[in-house]
């Protein structure tokens, strides 16, 4: 799957369009997530958390812009993001309206980027 | 508890500094149209500090956790322990084992998991914003 970066960014992102679901529930949310590869774990927008009624597990110290860390919840979300689903992924919550695909996701799926072209592109591994 | 007060749209916006005032000192203010009630002005704090249910269930397992003496927590260790009803119900070497574990077993019951001796853990995200 390619996409082209998303010119609402400057400079232009790789963006995915997620389908995020409260795990093992049919209810579900759609957002823009930017892939960030400089982040540890996916970030959702709070709006999500509470549209999702999404359970906290864990918790973790975050460090984002500045300040020092700051203890915030982990929640379980599972998503479809071209057309692959991950299940029981860990994200916290954010106070922008977009989110966060971090390395916790980026893991599972082969991303490549052309900032040349601005296109992303998403390949099954499986399917070579 | 300060009883609410009742405008319409014309009040609203003819008193709009006054009543936003009254609302941020703590007023519940009710906003009606054509006599039903529409909206609420409340103090921003009071949102901001709104939790779940589920947000609420999940402190008190982590407030919980946080309560446990050492001794009683000293054979799990390094290990990640999961925490539902006040008491440790599992504990397992892997996160996310323990995790799916747990939401099986637990069928969306609310419960903390924490890794006994560590504090929870640094993670690093420079495009965030701290909700």
């Amino acid at each position: 799957m390619k996409r082209p970066y998303d010119r609402r960014f400057a400079p232009a992102a790789p963006v995915l369009r997620v389908r995020a679901f409260r795990p093992s529930a049919l209810a579900s949310v759609d957002f823009d997530a930017k892939v960030d590869t400089g982040a540890d774990l996916c970030a959702i927008p709070a709006q999500v958390v509470e549209a999702l009624d999404l359970s906290a597990e864990r918790s973790v110290r975050a460090t984002g812009f500045g300040g020092p860390p700051q203890e915030v919840p982990v929640y379980r979300i599972d998503v479809e993001l071209a057309g692959f689903r991950l299940s029981r992924l860990e994200a916290v919550a954010t106070a922008r309206s977009w989110a966060l695909l971090g390395r916790n996701a980026l893991r599972h799926i082969d991303v490549r980027l052309d900032g040349p072209r601005e296109q992303l592109t998403v390949r099954n591994r499986s399917r070579g | 508890m300060k009883v609410a007060t009742t405008v319409g749209i014309r009040e609203l916006k003819d008193r709009a500094a006054e009543l936003v005032r009254r609302a941020a000192a703590g007023e519940r203010i009710v906003v009606a149209r054509h006599g039903k009630p529409r909206a609420v002005l409340v103090p921003l704090d009071a949102v901001q500090t709104a939790a779940s249910p589920r947000a609420e269930a999940w402190q008190r397992e982590r407030d919980a956790f946080l309560g446990m003496r050492p001794s009683a927590l000293a054979r799990h260790d390094g290990r990640w322990v999961a925490v539902c009803g006040g008491r440790v119900v599992s504990s397992d070497t892997d996160l996310d084992r323990l995790s799916e574990r747990m939401a099986r077993r637990l069928r969306g019951r609310t419960f903390f998991v924490a890794r006994v001796g560590h504090p929870p853990a640094l993670v690093e995200m420079p495009g965030f914003e701290i909700e």
